[in-house]
Order: structure tokens, then sequence, then C-alpha cells
């Protein structure tokens, strides 16, 4: 506090930007980035030694398992977007955020979400929803906050001082509109008690509505989102414009318009309709355009600074954070395809595909923009360690490598056996022997999954020297004034 | 037959988005677009020295870290 008074001196608290909340959301997101890929690391484990938890009902895979998805997707990958978002939108806008007070409210609002998660989920209080697992009292909650989290967004939007809305902001702000819309709508439920409630939706209709959206959920939150990070730091990283602007446009409205409609592929062979069905995939096939062509905008970003990759790993982070981004989205559009989807469906391939995202683009760029931005909140100009960068950049490729390996020769195993018959028609393989043939793979991605974790200690130890070292961590930035 | 008014006013609209990006508006005004993120930089480095100057205490052993 004392800082920031003489650091302020003259400038009133107006005239600077808010990085409390950033730096707040910035630490945090390695802090559940840890806990939530640590149980990963656990029921990757419980999934070759089920014994692992001694039978414990609160600490079984199947209770652990939403704690990690959970941790991952909305603790470590929300609170990556919060820090990102609230620090691009007042750069890009020349305002400090819309209320400092709805700003914090937003910090300690999810950070109690994430909490209640953690405990209701091992539990096992459920809505029994994937990814929307959260029983009503917390998912008003999450409403709440996400609102104000809204409020503050498009608050700040509005009183910006520069005329156009950067690129970013409109990924930024797809995302934020659009999740709310997706939570509450999915959530609608009928209350039985405090801890129990039934959804307002019942047999196709409700799996339809579920996938509408878990793969908006996918697509806003894992994807748009994180979009935004990418247009507003890797250009910053590389020193070099937008490779296109007029793209990124293009590119904005034409992923948000087909997303929308991709969700049916998760319920391919399944009771739903099968036009419905038909639509998903052809959605998903066209969503291949947009998505490279955003992939396309950020890796060309770097034409004329190719030779930055060999001396920035942060670059490297977001480079490779792209590559993945491009492997996955050739990845989602070719097993949404039926005759694809009906060997690839309910076999580790799609684990395999899901962790090519999520590790390799969601945490890599994440971690990479992070690294960018830690040392400007803390008024330094560079990370302590770039040599600790360049290590945790090795363990996350090698990791998410090794990982998504073993589950697509696992998945690709899985799904020939399972549709291998005898000539009178009966199955060659059983269950347990194509679980018993998976084993070495779950290995593998066990190993995999601990290299990727391990490369977070090296962050730690990086952010908390770098934190020790700032001469002047908790002063404000002043906003650039219209000469 | 309603659908198929929908599916062509979509297919419209995201024609009318490439023409608008493309053809009407002026390509200099997405360059400066396109450079926001490097100018908000040049801005904060310009203020990170200033930050360091008015700390006389740490100002050398930081000023040191950043020209390495």
């Amino acid at each position: 506090m004392n800082q920031t008074a003489t650091m302020s001196g003259s400038i009133a608290t107006d005239q600077t930007y808010n990085d409390k909340v950033v730096r707040q959301f910035a630490v945090m997101t390695i802090v559940w980035g840890i806990v939530g890929m640590l149980v990963g690391v656990i029921i990757a484990a419980q999934l070759i030694w089920p014994d692992l938890t001694y039978g414990i009902s609160w600490l079984s895979y199947g209770r652990l398992r939403p704690l990690h998805t959970n941790a991952v997707i909305f603790a470590f990958g929300g609170s990556a977007l919060f820090a990102t978002s609230y620090y691009v939108v007042q750069r890009t806008c020349h305002a400090r955020l819309f209320s400092d007070t709805l700003a914090s409210f937003t910090f300690w609002g999810w950070n109690a979400v994430i909490v209640a998660a953690a405990i209701t989920l091992p539990l096992g209080l459920t809505m029994g929803k994937e990814y929307a697992e959260l029983e009503w009292p917390i998912a008003l909650l999450i409403a709440v906050v996400w609102v104000s989290y809204a409020v503050v967004f498009f608050g700040t939007i509005v009183k910006r001082k520069i005329k156009h809305i950067y690129v970013a902001n409109w990924f930024f702000g797809a995302f934020i509109l659009t999740v709310a819309v997706l939570h509450i709508v999915n959530n609608l439920a009928m209350p039985a008690g405090l801890f129990k409630s039934y959804s307002v939706y019942s047999g196709a209709v409700d799996a339809m509505v579920q996938w509408w959206y878990g793969h908006n959920a996918v697509g806003f939150f894992l994807t748009a989102g994180f979009l935004g990070m990418m247009y507003y730091f890797v250009p910053r990283q590389a020193n070099r414009p937008i490779y296109s602007y007029r793209l990124s446009i293009v590119h904005f409205w034409s992923l948000i318009a087909i997303y929308m409609w991709a969700g049916p592929h998760h319920l391919h062979y399944t009771s739903l309709p099968d036009w419905a069905q038909t639509l998903g995939m052809i959605f998903s096939l066209i969503l291949l355009a947009p998505s490279w062509g955003g992939m396309i905008n950020g890796i060309m970003t770097l034409s004329g600074a190719w030779h930055k990759l060999r001396t920035d790993p942060i670059l490297r982070f977001m480079i490779v954070a792209l590559s993945f981004y491009g492997m996955s989205t050739f990845e989602g559009p070719m097993m949404s395809i039926k005759t694809v989807n009906a060997l690839s469906h309910y076999t580790d391939w799609t684990i395999g595909h899901v962790h090519s995202g999520a590790l390799g683009w969601v945490a890599m760029i994440s971690i990479g923009c992070l690294y960018s931005l830690l040392p400007r909140v803390w008024g330094v100009e560079k990370m302590y360690s770039i040599k600790a960068i360049e290590w945790h950049f090795w363990t996350s490729t090698i990791g998410t490598v090794l990982y998504i390996v073993a589950m697509w020769a696992a998945g690709l195993m899985q799904g020939i056996m399972w549709r291998t018959f005898n000539d009178d028609g009966t199955l060659t393989y059983t269950f347990i022997e194509v679980l018993a043939r998976t084993e070495p793979f779950y290995m593998l991605r066990l190993l995999g999954g601990i290299v990727f974790l391990s490369g977070m200690f090296f962050m730690v130890w990086n952010v908390y020297k770098t934190w020790q070292t700032a001469p002047n961590r908790s002063a404000s930035v002043a906003i650039p004034q219209p000469a | 037959m309603s659908s198929g008014i929908i599916t062509l006013l979509a297919l419209l609209g995201f024609l009318s988005v490439v023409v608008w990006v493309y053809i009407i508006k002026r390509g200099s005004d997405f360059d400066a677009q396109a450079r926001q993120p490097l100018e908000d930089d040049i801005e904060e480095r310009r203020h990170l020295d200033r930050r360091y100057e008015t700390h006389s205490s740490s100002n050398e052993q930081s000023h040191e870290e950043s020209q390495q």
C-alpha cells in the first residue's frame, strides 16, 4: 500500500490501471493449475492401480475425475482468463476497470466457487452433468460472479478512451457473454433440498442441451477466450503486428457463428435424431476453416521474426500452443465424421484429443501469456530466469506428446479390438482383455502427466523469484494520456 | 422452406462481413489496429523506466537485470 501511495504520487487512482486483481488471478492460476494437474495424475494412476486410495469413497475415481476437470478448466483456465482479460481490456481501452469492488468480488467469488467444488465433488454431491456437476447453490453463485464479470468487462469497454475495440476484446466479450447463457440454460433445475436438484430437461432433450453446453464450453471457454489471449500476447511477445487484422475479424465472426451448432457430435449413434447428428457433423467439419484461419493468423504474426523462437522460450510456448491448436482442431472435425466416430467413440482417443487441446493449447498458451504478463504487473522487465522457462517449455511439450501419443495408440487399439467379431457374430475380445492390453499405454500416459506437472514447479520457483526481486511490485501503472 | 431462407440469410451475413472487411474498409485503419498491442507495450516500457528512476535504492540492480 505504502509503495502504491508513493508511486502514484499525484496521480489519482482512476488514472492508473487496476493490476491488483490481475496479479491475484495470475497467481491463483498457477496454484489451481498445480492442484488440478495433480488430481489428474492421481486419477491416471488410479486407472492402473484401482486400490490406490484404499477404497476411501471420497477419493474414488468417480469423484476425483470431476474434481480434476473442474479444477483444470474452471479454476486454472478460468483464473488465466480472468487475469488476462482484465489486463488486456484495460491496456487496449486505456481505461481502469469499470469497478474495483466488483472486480474484487469476481476474484473472491470465483475462488469461493472453486473451494466449494473441491469440497462437494469428493462428497459425491453432483448434478451429474459433465463439466456442469456443481449443485444448484454453487451454480447460482457462478451465475452471480459471471454476471459481475460481464459488468466489469463490458463496463470497461464502454468507458474506453480508444475508439476501436481491439480484436482480443471481441473474443473475450464473446466468451463472457456465451458462457453466461450456456451456464444458465444448462443449469436450469428444480431444487429438492440444499444439495440435490433435478434438471428441468429430460431424455434426449437433456442430452442435447448438455452437449450444446458442453461443446460450447470447449468453443467459448477453452477456445474463444484463449484466442483473445493469443491476439494480444503473441503480437506483443513477437513485437510484430498481427499478420492480418482483416482475417482476425472474419475469424471472429465465422468462429462464433459455427461453433454453436457442433455439439451433437458428442451424441453420435445415440437416441438423438439422426438429422441432428448429421447437422453436428457438418458444422464440425466447416469449423476447420475458421479454426485454421485463426491459427495461421497467429503463427504468421511471426513472419520475419522466426529467429526469435531460438532465444525466446515464451514465444515458443505460444507458437507450440498454436500448433497444438491447429492439430486438435483438425483432429476434432475428423473425429466428428460418423464413420470415424464409430471407431473412436468411447475409446481413449477422445481423451487424447481433449488433452492435445487442454495441455497443448490451453495450458501452454496460458503459461506463455503468464510469463509475459507477470513481470509487467510487478514492474520488472522480464522473468527472473529464462533458463527455467526453457525447462518448463520442454517438460510441457514432452509431457503433452507422451500423453497424447499414449492415448492415440490406446484408443485405436481399443476401437479395433471392440469391433472385431468371430464368424458366429460373437465378440472376439472381452472387455477385460482390452483393458489388460491398455495398461502399458496408461503407464505412458501417467508418465506424460507427471512430466507436464513437474514443469509447473519450475514456474512456481521462477515466479516466486521474480516477485521477490521486483523492486516495486505493487506500484500502479499510469494510463497513457492523450497528448 | 423457412430453413432455406435462414441459411441464405446466414450466408449473406457472412459474405457481407467479408465484403466490408476486405473491400469497403480502408487497409490503413486495420494496420493501425494490428499494432495496438505493440504501441501499448512501448508505452509500458517507457513507464517501467520512469518507475525505476523514482526508486533510487533498488535502481541499479534492476537496470542491470533489464540489460541482460
